[in-house]
């Protein structure tokens, strides 16, 4: 398939055939979805190859006080990668190893709203959170853990008051809306 | 202001109890933004949190396994500092002997952070596994060992586009470490909330 990867969740019940889900479970009911797991979930985009400077972002739709929804890069197929989920208050970005969960990066300042577009970028070793198409302020984080994969989902015990309306992955620099280097905005800061 | 701290990193539900145990930094619960950069599985991270009043320094540095800079990070560290920075980074295996008071704090935050890049990609390879975790030490010699170490070692300057050329048989996993942060920071972005 062409790049961008997307997907707007049409139909119910599990993820089409172009997702693998590597921790959790996922579901989708009338266009949202969300993971319905009592634990953290991680899916992937299995029907196209990515570079590893690659980004994923989705359209929140509804946030609660605790569910978790959100986006995922390099996925490896072994239940390994980066993961960007947020709550209504509080947002994580996320190593994932096996399944267990490192917390990279945390913000409590209520980084994202329903309709945000949330995503993360993943290039070199550099993971930076996204909202609508902008870093959030101090929201990244430095690891060299996991340098290929897939982008992808990502969540914490979702139910359907807290999901995903549509989703996209892709290369940066590809036409997608993430650029490669875009991290440069942040030299400034230093 | 923001801070740099080296800390445990620790598994509990302390960051939100109803979501239940993410491993994290021992002490940033209740701070707005923190990031951290871990020392592969090793159970120690660098972590620069966003704004950090004198009260809660104060707090965060009385703990034995915690230690800070202060809010300029562009001094220059005294003796005293070398010496109490190199002995508590020793002490969890990570090569100190570097440090000396040419350098300033931030200097050694990028550093350090570029050396834990390598457990990472040691856990990335190995899938969960740490230099020290496979018997390990810093001094060990590359020709010292095993097949399988040498080439999850090599493996890991490769997926990084580094080079061995600095690397020889008799190199310890001291200078090992040190050369890949060096290449490291020469050629990648040390990103902790902003670039350090």
């Amino acid at each position: 398939m062409a790049l961008p990867a997307t997907d707007t969740f049409d139909g119910t019940g599990a993820l089409s055939a172009n997702w693998t889900v590597d921790v959790g479970t996922f579901t989708r009911t009338s266009g949202v979805c969300y993971s319905t797991a009592s634990t953290n979930a991680l899916a992937y985009w299995n029907a196209d190859s990515f570079a590893a400077a690659q980004y994923g972002k989705g359209t929140i739709s509804g946030l609660v006080s605790y569910d978790y929804i959100g986006v995922s890069t390099r996925c490896d197929g072994s239940s390994n990668g980066y993961t960007n989920y947020t709550k209504d208050t509080t947002a994580f970005i996320v190593r994932v190893d096996t399944g267990s969960e490192t917390t990279l990066d945390t913000d409590t300042g209520t980084p994202y709203s329903n309709g945000d577009v949330i995503g993360l970028q993943s290039d070199g070793s550099v993971h930076t959170g996204y909202n609508n198409g902008s870093p959030v302020t101090a929201f990244n984080a430095t690891d060299s853990t996991y340098t290929t994969g897939s982008p992808g989902l990502s969540g914490y015990f979702n139910g359907p008051a807290s999901g995903l309306t549509d989703w996209e992955g892709g290369n940066l620099g590809a036409g997608g809306g993430y650029n490669k280097h875009n991290n440069l905005l942040l030299l400034g800061a230093g | 202001m923001p801070r740099f701290y080296i800390m445990p990193m620790v598994i509990d539900d302390a960051l939100d109890p109803a979501k239940g145990p993410m491993r994290h930094a021992k002490y940033i619960a209740g701070f707005d933004k923190a990031s951290a950069i871990d020392y592969g599985t090793e159970d120690v991270c660098i972590v620069r949190i966003q704004t950090v009043s004198a009260a809660q320094h104060t707090a965060l540095v009385s703990n034995p396994d915690c230690i800070g800079t202060p809010e300029n990070i562009d001094q220059n560290l005294t003796q005293n500092a070398v010496d109490t920075i190199s002995t508590f980074l020793e002490s969890l295996n990570i090569p100190a002997d570097w440090i000396n008071t040419s350098k300033t704090y931030r200097q050694v935050v990028r550093n350090i952070a570029a050396i834990f890049q390598f457990n990472q990609c040691w856990n990335g390879v190995t899938g969960g596994s740490s230099p020290f975790k496979d018997g390990l030490n810093l001094s060990i010699q590359y020709n010292q060992l095993s097949a399988q170490n040498k080439a999850i070692l090599q493996e890991c300057f490769i997926r990084m586009g580094f080079n061995t050329d600095n690397l020889f048989l008799t190199s310890t996993l001291r200078t090992i470490l040190k050369e890949f942060a060096s290449q490291f920071l020469a050629n990648k972005t040390i990103i902790m909330g902003e670039a350090v």
